[in-house]
């Protein structure tokens, strides 16, 4: 690859807020809750499915103290989706403020606005509700089964754009594609395999749990300081919610203690714009770790069959997944997850003859959402081993068979264009992919070569490696869009102002380098704003992995803007054409190296002396791509044969994203990413009661890795240029979490012969394998 | 906890004459950790008890005594000839709650998972509790129930005396989690000693998986007297997995945890044998 001479992009420069946050200064909303707030409290169903015969808030509202109670009697009934997607959403509008129908443990029924946490607790206590318990949907298999009952009976619930939706049998959406014949492909194949997979309910876990307060300013408008990855989204579903004009909505989006996707999605901004409205007063909700475990979001559990048949030289002769998904109690993002299944994964290997089926059905559990991965993970973990199952039985070095078989540069998929988010794709050809090489890398790193079959390892303590290949994308072209504006300072600072959302990556750190490369100038003399939606220009907000492709983008082309304004000001201060001077180290100088101007004096220029104008401009942009980031992933495990215990050694993550605009925060992404994944595979868990309860809703119980568990990690950042992206850069932040669950699985097997084929990856699992009795595989 | 005051007293009579006369109105605290766990939300004055000079470890009469409010991170650190409670230590939850936990907090309430009850049953501690009437409980007596049972209002635990190990004595310890910060799901110790070739004297004991932290007198009856190895191990342990009805947690089975005590006896036994006979740092 040409090296590339890049001043501040590709470097790993301070992030613009690091020393802010390093200080605790004030960044957070909890930081920002103004003494007086009133405290919000949800009084909360224990039941999976019910309906509410009875409610009295009369004592509750009358307790000092306490300023509103909300429930089903007393505020608006519209319908809405609380998905933070573009407009139209492809997910259905299936949600209430409050309902007086139960849909599962954890599900709204009244909320309270106290002065104090505790006589909010107190009044919740004070709320009389009677139920009508009914039958619950609480297991996948179960949600089509003729006779099952029916979630979502409301007349409202609805699809909003044109794609299945049948309300009446639980089913929340369906996606088919066929490519070729498949069955063919299966009968033409010398080998195959036909497995099911199950991927188990997760959760993002940010430290910085859902919160969100919100006030009404003298014009009589709701300004909302949230926790969101979707400040646009958030304003324009509010809005409906409550059935007020976006004009009287605002959204700030302060500092976020992370995401991963659970903050696209309108968990608790309605209420607390409606409480706000109610009481007139300030008002602050946050959700405790039980509720952020229970009722905000998780991953989309799913139940997959996948089908790969194969030709002894290692010609893949046909590919199919089938994904029944789980979205729980509403069907948040659940046709764009079950699309990512397909189009995210199934590309990543040619093949003629390609099925793919996606079907979400409504369950009376937590509710899936957006989660860093978004359907690629789930898929990943059933294909990725499949690849594995599929090499062994034409004896085949699974790295061989995936070196074969990988899409490369040049190529392209007709996954593509006939698989889009809820919608037809767009066709593209991969224009960058160095997923070859970091094969070669990752495998040099873990020591491929030394790899035996199980059938050739002794002893109680045996070791593997397993490895795993993956693809995602950058952004969703022809959907997403991103804005920026940029204007300049006396001093020849610039205000960058930004849609997007940093929740924690270091994006707003990343796109003030691509203006400050674009500009010619340093990183500090970029002050960045974002988001807020009286401020700022429109942005899809942080998903899909867009925000550096997408958003950088946008920067991109403003600054270049700004610079042509920039360079026609500098040449006529130098009496010079534009054409004859350039821009170097924040001044416009000649080309001839004789004359030159600051920025700064170039700002002074334009706003108080001749031709007086604010140099600065806004730009947008969507895209028509979504090149793809490549990763190959290895793992190294020693699994206990006497206990199953698995023992994770070793994790390899080399990746190509094009270039890292930052490489400390790419790495960063890669290595946070890449241990979600491994402690998503290896420990958490929701266990439910028969009742549909979640029984292990703490950090207690539901156990995360921390820095004391990690295994000796490696990320290889391997570099290519992607020519669609700005200075040749795509997504990384996303495409890690998808690689443990199928490289740790692989490496078991390859340990001790056991096919692990749902998570997590318990000893006891391990220990039904080694005995042959592995339960089959079915959801929670 | 609902604390609605802090005493700092800095004398041990004065802060029992404060404890006793506030009965049930006050509680001693000490890392004040445990208060993470309770629901009890009844108004208590809370009477700290880490001014009263009853932290640190000593050698006395060949013993350890280790002050009640030591905090764990010292257990973690000290180190002397027979002294094995910093491989307990190094297995208590996370460096966080070492700094503030001490070890007598960690023993005057105990959970299935609690560490510290297991490893002194083994090393067979005393429990020194001064009170009205001082007294010095053995680990048997002191772990039978539920330990806050022997204090009366203005009893405290003051001490903990633990035998070092001498030549010829092993020490094993194994807890069973899921990551580096978990609880427990399975904990066994093993103290044993042998001599001409036989073991000689042998404790082993259970916690987690189990209600209350148990000695596992089978295994010790089968053992004592024959001569270790695998074989006999693995036969000792399943003698012990009679003697308790083995629970599972956090999504694992009953059987599973069975079945896992019947590996982690032997691992026990084996690392106590090998340390006995030398070959283990
Ligand atoms: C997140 C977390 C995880 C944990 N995990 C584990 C684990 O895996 N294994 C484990 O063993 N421990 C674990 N612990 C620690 C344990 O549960 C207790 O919290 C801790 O040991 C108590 O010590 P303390 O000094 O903080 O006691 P405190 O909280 O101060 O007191 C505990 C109780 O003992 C009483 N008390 C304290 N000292 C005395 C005394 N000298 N005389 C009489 N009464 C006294 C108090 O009145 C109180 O009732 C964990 C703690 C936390 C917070």
């Amino acid at each position: 690859m040409k090296k590339r001479n890049f001043k501040v992009v590709n470097k790993p420069l301070r992030k613009i807020d690091a020393m802010t946050l390093a200080l605790g200064k004030p960044s957070y909303v909890g930081d920002l809750k103004p003494r007086d707030a009133l405290i919000i409290k949800m009084l909360t169903s224990p039941h999976a499915h019910a309906r509410i015969t009875s409610i009295d808030i009369s004592e509750a509202e009358q307790m000092p103290g306490v300023h509103a109670v909300l429930y089903y009697g007393n505020v608006p009934r519209i319908v809405h989706t609380t998905a933070g997607q573009g407009y139209p959403e492809p997910s259905p509008y299936d949600t209430f403020m409050f309902d007086s129908k139960m849909r599962f443990v954890g599900d709204r029924v009244a909320a309270v606005a106290a002065e104090t946490e505790k006589i909010a607790e107190a009044a919740l206590k004070a709320i009389k509700v009677e139920y009508e318990v009914l039958p619950a949907v609480l297991h996948i298999e179960d949600a089509m089964k003729e006779g099952a009952p029916v979630i979502h009976d409301e007349p409202e619930a609805r699809a909003v754009i044109p794609v299945p939706y049948d309300k009446d049998r639980n089913m929340a959406a369906k996606v088919d594609m066929d490519i070729g014949e498949f069955e063919k492909g299966m009968a033409e194949a010398d080998a195959t395999v036909d497995h099911r997979f199950y991927n188990h309910y997760g959760q993002h876990c940010p430290v910085e749990p859902h919160v969100s307060m919100a006030w009404v300013d003298r014009e009589d408008r709701i300004i909302i300081t949230t926790s969101t990855q979707v400040p646009f989204h958030c304003r324009r579903i509010v809005a409906q919610t409550l059935g007020i004009p976006v004009r009287r909505v605002r959204v700030i989006k302060p500092r976020i203690g992370g995401g991963f996707g659970a903050k696209q999605e309108i968990v608790l901004e309605d209420v607390v714009a409606m409480m706000a409205l109610r009481t007139r007063k300030p008002v602050y909700w946050e959700y405790t770790r039980k509720e952020e475990f229970i009722s905000a979001r998780t991953r989309h559990p799913m139940l997959m069959r996948i089908r790969i048949g194969a030709k002894r030289d290692g010609t893949i002769t046909a590919l199919g997944l089938d994904c029944l998904s789980n979205t729980g109690w509403n069907g948040s993002q659940g046709l764009t997850v079950v699309c990512n299944c397909g189009s995210k994964v199934l590309p990543l290997y040619r093949c003629e003859h390609i099925h793919f089926n996606g079907t979400v059905v409504y369950t009376n559990l937590p509710a899936g959402g957006a989660y860093r991965g978004y359907g690629a993970t789930q898929a990943a973990f059933a294909l990725e081993c499949a690849m594995d199952e599929v090499a062994e039985k034409i004896g085949m070095d699974p790295l061989e068979f995936r070196a074969m078989n990988h899409i490369k540069s040049g190529d392209t998929s007709p996954i593509f264009r006939a698989l889009g988010e809820g919608r037809e794709g767009v066709d593209q050809a991969i224009t960058s992919c160095e997923l070859a090489r970091c094969i070669k890398a990752g495998a040099r790193e873990i020591g491929w070569r030394k790899r035996k079959p199980h059938s050739d390892k002794k002893g109680r303590f045996r070791r593997g490696l397993g490895m795993a290949c993956l693809m995602q994308g950058s952004a969703i072209p022809e959907i997403d869009m991103g804005a920026a504006t940029l204007k300049m300072n006396e001093d020849g600072s610039f205000n960058l102002l930004l849609g997007a959302t940093d929740l924690g990556t270091g994006s707003d750190t990343v796109l003030a380098q691509i203006a400050a490369e674009t500009l010619g100038t340093d990183l500090e003399q970029i002050i960045v704003y974002s988001s807020d939606t009286d401020m700022t220009p429109f942005d899809v907000g942080a998903y899909a992995s867009s925000t550096t492709y997408l958003s950088g983008q946008a920067v991109q082309n403003v600054a270049e803007k700004v610079r042509k304004q920039i360079l026609k000001v500098g040449a006529e201060m130098l009496d010079r054409k534009p054409s004859e001077v350039t821009v170097q180290d924040s001044k416009v100088v000649e080309k001839n190296g004789e004359g030159q101007v600051s920025f700064s004096e170039i700002a002074l220029y334009s706003m108080y002396n001749t031709n007086q104008f604010q140099i600065g401009d806004i730009s947008s942009k969507i895209v028509h791509h979504s090149p793809p980031p490549f990763a190959a992933h290895f793992a190294e495990v020693e699994v206990d044969t006497l206990t199953g215990r698995v023992q994770l050694i070793k994790y390899v993550a080399a990746a190509d994203c094009g270039t890292p605009i930052h490489p400390k925060l790419a790495e960063g992404q890669v290595e946070g990413a890449v241990m979600n994944g491994i402690t998503y595979a290896m420990t958490e868990q929701y266990l439910f009661n028969d009742k549909g309860r979640m029984t292990n809703p703490g950090f207690g119980e539901y156990k995360l890795f921390t820095l004391r568990d990690l295994p000796e990690m490696k990320t290889i950042l391997v570099p290519s240029y992607e020519k669609t992206g700005p200075y040749g850069a795509k997504s990384i932040a996303e495409i890690g979490i998808n690689g443990p669950m199928p490289a740790i699985g692989n490496a078991i097997y390859n340990a001790c012969g056991v096919r692990l084929r749902s998570g997590p990856f318990t000893a006891e699992k391990v220990w039904q394998g080694l005995n042959g009795n592995l339960p089959e595989v079915k959801s929670e | 906890m609902n604390y609605t005051d802090f005493k700092t007293p800095t004398r041990l009579d004065e802060a029992r004459a404060l404890l006793k006369e506030l009965g049930d109105a006050a509680v001693p605290v000490a890392g004040s950790t445990l208060h993470v766990f309770l629901r009890d939300e009844t108004p208590r004055i809370a009477v700290d008890i880490t001014r009263l000079g009853l932290d640190g470890i000593r050698r006395e009469e060949g013993n350890f005594e280790i002050g009640a409010t030591t905090r764990v991170a010292e257990l973690l650190e000290f180190r002397d000839d027979g002294w094995v409670l910093d491989r307990v230590a190094d297995a208590f939850v996370s460096q966080t709650v070492r700094n503030a936990a001490t070890v007598g907090g960690s023993i005057v309430r105990t959970f299935p998972w609690s560490d510290f009850p297991v490893a002194l049953l083994v090393l067979n501690a005393s429990m020194i509790i001064t009170g009205d009437s001082d007294r010095v409980v053995d680990a048997d007596t002191y772990f039978a129930s539920q330990p806050f049972h022997h204090f009366q209002p203005g009893d405290l635990l003051t001490a903990i005396r633990v035998p070092p190990l001498v030549a010829g004595e092993g020490f094993g310890y194994h807890k069973e989690r899921r990551t580096g910060s978990d609880f427990s799901r399975l904990t066994l110790a093993a103290r044993l000693d042998v001599r001409e070739g036989r073991v000689g004297g042998l404790r082993i004991a259970a916690g987690s998986g189990v209600p209350l932290p148990t000695r596992l007198t089978a295994v010790e009856k089968a053992l004592v007297g024959a001569r270790p190895g695998p074989k006999k191990f693995a036969e000792a342990a399943e003698a012990g997995l009679e003697e308790v009805r083995w629970r599972g947690s956090a999504g694992l089975s009953d059987d599973y945890i069975r079945h896992l005590a019947s590996v982690r006896i032997v691992d026990v036994l084996t690392q106590a044998y090998e340390e006995a006979k030398g070959e283990r740092s």
